[in-house]
């Protein structure tokens, strides 16, 4: 199952963050994919991104003159959320894959949550409410509003977007400033912890995780748990990178259905298809 | 497993590859090899275009041999670092003669045919800013002649009265240091 | 945390045509417009730059 999702999420950056033209030249892609969204956080400035950004696109519209309901953008929301939940979280974006890929630094004591967890885990909210919305809407940088979660915290911006770019194109090197050092600052500060930490933005701080983790409990993708079978041996919770309890799998806000416990279970309670968990009469085999 | 992701990955990155080649409407030609306008005298041809601007006149290439300099500034309604240099700009313009130096706006994300609401926060954004020079809407021809290989806004070109691009500057700067340069510029003419 | 009920499998069926309604909405309005046109124009604020 880690090796399928790790293959997942490697071909699916690849494949949405492809431009390679844009790498070369500092450039970014301009043709007609990026009217849609990627249902991950993958900053459109990234010279590789074929798609937009559902959290810019959010941005964006609000940041329009007027107070206007961003219906583009919750569509996206309400389409990849029923779909998927925080599958998106576990398999299709790059920026988890890149906190994922640093946790496997062999490198301080693992810890799967930081102290102070249980209030922590509203910070996703907090930057929902108070970045990407009020300030996306309130905010003026002069005459125009500004996208205020891109600009003052995205890492994903920063990693993908704004280094390569900067790495490429001379011009835009000269340009940076206090700014790019702040953005720069935080970004580094993300995945030094991600490498003690388990995904740490993901689980304290991602608006877009705080948006999916809401059609969590409701949408299609889940791992279903056949309580019948479970021998309550734990090896579930074990496994589990963010430390979630058998109840919680799934259809917590905080599951982003990486799929660790379903390889864990002894008894195969855990399944990503229901039709396992339907029989009861035999045991199904995984 | 791994072994037909080893085989299947190739296969999509060539997939993949291939897609940054797709073009449509209004978006560049991928494989455009030169990429940047920056260097000097690279157009053998002479910009042409067909614009209209704010104003509704019309504009053609013909409006760079008024001029022994033009600024073309590529700005769009969103962006604060372009609407934060277009004050120093709107001053920039009175400063010189209109023969010697003139300056072009372009409205990168106000196409022509725009609503007139929206159209009303144009012009209030370039009465707020003091731009007072023509700004031009955008439509296929002057997106052909000079947006292709615009990939940040603000983008500015210096172009001279035949049409050539003499310089080009990503990002917003300081009404000095735009001085300097237009007088670099003027003095090498 | 509730336990699951049988009935909660369909909701992602509603909240799915919610988000075609509203992709639908959004492309009428030319929300998607407006969106393309952010994306293709590197976000300077975005990229740490004014």
């Amino acid at each position: 199952m880690n090796r399928l999702r790790l293959a997942v999420q490697l071909i699916f950056t690849v494949l949405t963050n492809g431009y390679t033209y844009g790498y070369l030249h500092g450039k970014i892609y301009q043709g007609n994919l990026k009217y849609a969204c990627v249902p991950g956080l993958n900053c459109y400035s990234c010279p590789g991104a074929l798609g937009s950004c559902p959290l810019g696109a959010l941005q964006a519209l609000l940041n329009r003159q007027g107070y206007r309901m961003p219906f583009a953008a919750l569509g996206f929301f309400f389409l990849f959320g029923s779909l998927l939940g925080r599958f998106v979280c576990g398999w299709l974006c790059p920026f988890g894959l890149a906190q994922d890929l640093l946790h496997k630094i062999p490198l301080f004591h693992k810890k799967k949550r930081l102290p102070l967890h249980h209030i922590l885990k509203y910070g996703k909210y907090l930057a929902l409410v108070i970045f990407v919305v009020l300030g996306s809407l309130f905010l003026f940088g002069g005459f125009a509003k500004v996208p205020a979660f891109c600009k003052y915290i995205c890492p994903s911006g920063t990693l993908f977007g704004a280094l390569p770019l900067m790495a490429a194109n001379e011009l835009l090197r000269g340009q940076a400033g206090g700014l790019f050092l702040w953005k720069l600052a935080v970004l580094l500060f993300i995945l030094l912890l991600s490498v003690k930490v388990y995904r740490p933005f993901c689980q304290y701080l991602c608006p877009l995780g705080a948006i999916y983790g809401l059609f969590n409990r409701f949408s299609l993708v889940q791992i279903h748990w056949k309580e019948e079978k479970c021998v309550s041996c734990g090896a579930c919770e074990r496994a589990c990178p963010v430390a979630l309890s058998v109840r919680e799998i799934s259809r917590s806000p905080e599951c982003i259905r990486c799929g660790r416990c379903v390889s864990a279970c002894p008894e195969n309670c855990l399944h990503f298809s229901r039709k396992e968990n339907v029989s009861t009469a035999k045991d199904t085999v995984c | 497993m791994s072994k037909k992701c080893a085989l299947f990955l190739p296969l999509l990155a060539a997939v993949i590859l291939l897609a940054g080649c797709t073009k449509t409407e209004f978006s560049r030609n991928s494989s455009d090899p030169s990429g940047t306008a920056q260097s000097s005298g690279e157009e053998a041809q002479p910009l042409s275009f067909e614009a209209t601007d704010t104003e509704g006149n019309s504009v053609s290439g013909d409006i760079f041999s008024r001029s022994k300099l033009t600024m073309v500034n590529v700005w769009a309604t969103y962006c604060n670092p372009c609407l934060r240099e277009m004050p120093g700009l709107g001053e920039l313009a009175e400063e010189y003669d209109s023969e010697e130096f003139q300056i072009l706006g372009i409205i990168s994300d106000i196409p022509e045919g725009t609503e007139p609401k929206t159209m009303e926060l144009v012009e209030e954004l370039i009465e707020k800013t003091g731009a007072d020079y023509p700004h031009l809407l955008l439509n296929k021809s002057l997106y052909d002649a000079l947006l292709t290989d615009v990939a940040a806004v603000p983008t500015t070109f210096f172009i001279d009265e035949n049409g050539t691009i003499l310089d080009t500057v990503i990002g917003s700067m300081e009404k000095s240091a735009w001085e300097e340069r237009v007088n670099a510029l003027l003095e090498k003419e | 945390m509730r336990f699951w009920k049988k009935s909660d499998r369909f909701w992602w069926i509603g909240g799915t045509l919610t988000g075609i309604v509203f992709l639908g909405m959004g492309i009428a309005s030319g929300e998607l417009a407006d969106i393309w046109r952010k994306a293709v124009m590197i976000c300077m604020e975005c990229i740490g730059i004014g």
